[in-house]
Parts: C-alpha cells; sequence; structure tokens
C-alpha cells in the first residue's frame, strides 16, 4: 500500500475493521473482515 | 493499529520529512514575548528538528536564526544582536534577519565571501504575549488572528512545558472524548482518595453515552453527550474544537484557553497552555495588566507525574507511552474514531501539499483574518463554570498571579504591581 494513504485497523466488538482513506482517489471507508459469509434473509413468501 | 512506515509518516517532523514539510506550512509559538522583551536578548529554541536561536535586535525587532554560525560552528546563543540582525561573538561574522551573512571584520575589505555564506533564517511576529514563527516556503501566510489572541478584556496567563514524546500523542488525546471520565474523573477520584481529600469534590465522571466529530472549516469539532445529558446540551450541540493542526481550543465560561502543541523534534513537545479568564458582567481588567507566564513541572521532588491537575494527568498520558508511541502494537476501538480521523485528515492536507494547494487553516485573505471566532461551550458537563471554578487544579495554579486574576475577575483590587 502507498504510505501516503491510510490504512488504520481498529475493532468492533469481535470484528477486525480497516478505516482507509486512498491518497490516489480520495476514497475514504471501512472494511471489516468476515469470518463467515452470511446472505441476506430470503423473503417470506 | 498502523505500519511502521506510516506511523513514520504521521510522526516525523524534520525539513526533509513529509509531515516535517507540512507543519512548516502553519506558524508556531516559539515564545512567550516577555521572555524576550529586552532589547539585546537571546533564546535558543528547537522547533521541527531545527536548532535556532530568537534575539531581538538594537531595532527592537526579533529575528530568528540558525543557532550555529558559518564559519566555525560557534553557538549564536551567545551571539550580539546588531541594529538589524545578529553578530557571531567569536570572530564577529554578522547575519541579518534573513540569515544572510553581511560581514565578516577580518576578510579583506573587499571580500564577496560573505555574499556566499547563509544561514537559516525565518520570519517571526509577536500577537497576544507569544512569538509566533514561519518556517516555510514564501510568500507567509497570515498569522491566525483566532479570537483569545485579540480579544478585549480578559487576563491572559501561558503556562508551558517541554513534553518528553512526539506531538502526535499528545494531538491524539484531544481527540479522545472518553478519557475524560477516566484519566480526569475516576483517576482523579483514586488520588484525591490517595491523598485522603473528599472525593466528592470531583465531578468529571459522567459516564459518556455518546461521543461525535464533525469536521468544521478549521478543524474538528468534538462533541460528547453524559449520562444526565442530551443532544441540546452545550458539550454536544457546541463542542470544543481541534484547531488543525495542532492546537486545541477548551473552556467554559469564566475561562477560555488555548492548548498549542509545537514539535521541538520526533521526541519532544514545547506544549503551551494560553488562557483567558473572563471577568464578571460589568468588571473591567486593569490597562496594559501584564501576561503573565509559568512553566508546568511534570515530575514531582521523587520523578514520579504530578497526578492531582488535569494537566499533569494528560502529561502522564502523553509521556508514558514513549517518546514516539508505538502504533504498530495499539488495539483502537470504536471509542478512538476521532483519533483515525484525524490521522486521514493530516494525510489528507499532506496530499494538497504535495498537490501544490494550501493545506486547511492556511490563511492568506486578510479579510478572514480578523478575529476569528471559535465555538466556545459556556456550561462545561452541565456543571457551569467548573474549569474555571477549579482553576487551582488545573495547569494555571502554577501561574504566579493566579489568586490576583482570580480577584480581579470578581471584581477586586490588583495587588501585586504587576
Amino acid at each position: 500500500m502507498d504510505s501516503r494513504s491510510l490504512l488504520n485497523e481498529y475493532w468492533v466488538s469481535d470484528d477486525i475493521a480497516y478505516f482507509c482513506w486512498c491518497s490516489k482517489c480520495s476514497w475514504r471507508g471501512e472494511i471489516v473482515e468476515m469470518k463467515r459469509v452470511i446472505a441476506p434473509e430470503l423473503a417470506n413468501n | 493499529m498502523l505500519s511502521q512506515e506510516q506511523n513514520e509518516v504521521l510522526t516525523q517532523v524534520g525539513p526533509d520529512k513529509p509531515m516535517g514539510q507540512l507543519l512548516r506550512r502553519y506558524w508556531h509559538p516559539i515564545a512567550v514575548s516577555s521572555e524576550i522583551e529586552k532589547i539585546g536578548t537571546t533564546k535558543k529554541v528547537k522547533i521541527l528538528g531545527e536548532d535556532l536561536v530568537l534575539y531581538r535586535d538594537k531595532s527592537n525587532k526579533l529575528g530568528l536564526v540558525a543557532d550555529k554560525c558559518a564559519h566555525r560552528g560557534v553557538s549564536l546563543e551567545y551571539g550580539i544582536p546588531t541594529e538589524c540582525g545578529i553578530r557571531c561573538q567569536y570572530h564577529g561574522w554578522s547575519y541579518d534577519r534573513t540569515g544572510q551573512c553581511v560581514e565578516q571584520p577580518n576578510e579583506p575589505e573587499s571580500s564577496t565571501f560573505k555574499n556566499r555564506i547563509k544561514i537559516s533564517g525565518y520570519i517571526v511576529e509577536e500577537l497576544g504575549g507569544l512569538v509566533f514563527a514561519y518556517m516555510g516556503p514564501t510568500p507567509a501566510p497570515e498569522l491566525p488572528k483566532w479570537d483569545l489572541f485579540v480579544r478585549d478584556n480578559v487576563i491572559r496567563t501561558v503556562g508551558f512545558a517541554k513534553i518528553p514524546c512526539n506531538w502526535m500523542q499528545i494531538m491524539e488525546n484531544s481527540l479522545d472524548p472518553t478519557h475524560l471520565e477516566w484519566l480526569h474523573g475516576h483517576y482523579f477520584q483514586h488520588v484525591f482518595e490517595q491523598q485522603g481529600r473528599p472525593q466528592s469534590d470531583w465531578k468529571i465522571t459522567k459516564h459518556h453515552l455518546k461521543i461525535g466529530f464533525d469536521e468544521f472549516e478549521w478543524g474538528i469539532i468534538k462533541r460528547r453527550v453524559l449520562e444526565g445529558q442530551t443532544e441540546e446540551n452545550e458539550d454536544w450541540a457546541i463542542g470544543h474544537p481541534i484547531v488543525f493542526p495542532t492546537m486545541l481550543r477548551v473552556g467554559d465560561s469564566g475561562a477560555h484557553s488555548f492548548q498549542i502543541r509545537v514539535p521541538i523534534d520526533d521526541e519532544n513537545t514545547l506544549h503551551f497552555w494560553y488562557t483567558c479568564f473572563v471577568p464578571k458582567e460589568g468588571v473591567k481588567v486593569p490597562e496594559n495588566y501584564q501576561i503573565s507566564s509559568y512553566e508546568c513541572p511534570i515530575y514531582d521532588e521523587d520523578g514520579k507525574f504530578i497526578n492531582d491537575y488535569i494537566d499533569g494527568q494528560d502529561m502522564l498520558a502523553w509521556i508514558t507511552q514513549g517518546p514516539v508511541a508505538d502504533r504498530t502494537t495499539e488495539r483502537l476501538g470504536t471509542s478512538d474514531k476521532g483519533i483515525i480521523m484525524y490521522r486521514q485528515m493530516l494525510q489528507r492536507e499532506l496530499k494538497r501539499m504535495e498537490n501544490g494547494e494550501d493545506p486547511k487553516c492556511v490563511i492568506r485573505d486578510t479579510k478572514i483574518n480578523d478575529n476569528i471566532e471559535l465555538p466556545q461551550e459556556e456550561n462545561k458537563f452541565s456543571e457551569g463554570g467548573l474549569l474555571s471554578g477549579v482553576a487551582k487544579d488545573w495547569n494555571t495554579r502554577y501561574a504566579p498571579n493566579l489568586d490576583e486574576i482570580i480577584e480581579i475577575c470578581k471584581g477586586g483590587k490588583v495587588f501585586s504591581g504587576l
């Protein structure tokens, strides 16, 4: 990763989250590591 | 948690480092005016990793040049201020305020050698009882006239300390609202208990229900909702600002103050507590009442932190993280989002600077720069003038004239002759 961008790891309860900011395109957002892939709830027929 | 490389980008302040270059785009206070009041005075200072000498020359103007004479490396701290510069005491080489050598008394009269000799020289200005330096590329921006530097009818007092740690951990403390209820709340109660003082005297232990951070024109507004409060309360509705990049505004109805952090080098920070005491309505502060200054001690006679006042507790927290906090091992949680926001703002402004733009809070418009008002909470922690009421549990307890300040603010008389 470009050292001028920011990748700051922190914790949200059990989850590891990464606060990200890209110095090239200015995108800012968070990525949370997933331990399990959970599908959205299915529509109830 | 950050990588080592990122930690270095954020913390290192030398002239060839990105953060050092960003911080050089701002004016920084380097001394209290009264320290350098007398013509001919010199004072050695170290700012942003550079050893410098501040002096007042015989034209009553201030200069700031590199500490070392270019000739043989002698310290100009012992130099002789001239009409418009400073002369080295060793062989008389003389430098103007830009650091240009203008005289070499023992070289041939026709020699042009001096024209090729220049040491660093920086612009200095005084405002509100402080001496400020600008060490960045020219033209220099405006020296910001933040409200407390220019406000009328207040009593100013300035505390300072050389803090043996990197500037970033001091700033990050200002983006961390919840330490209030612990370091300055429960821990303070513990200290009171150890000292045999009644714990009920201390009121800053309310639990944080909510914290928030908003970017505004001059930095970040820090907000909190404490137990028993709502978002209508001033702690949330007004909040208090972190002025980018190195200043905190805090206070209440009786005392407004700035905490200003000036990196000395990567492992030391010059810290100013600049407080304006506000007299009660109808009270006029005596004209030309002197701005007092004092050094805030960090350690007691046993080498332990002085932990029975708010700022001593802060220093304990800043310094015990080490000379430069190791952010590769930290464990931040959700309550640390303000710290992350500030880190990102620093990186963003670095990028702006590298793109050739002025970073945040660099002011060039003189019309804007006329008493820049900052948000100020009056009813702090829903306890009214709590902080000013406990001025003796604050750094201001070391102000030589604190009793008199309190007396004048209440409408009493000047008794010290200051």
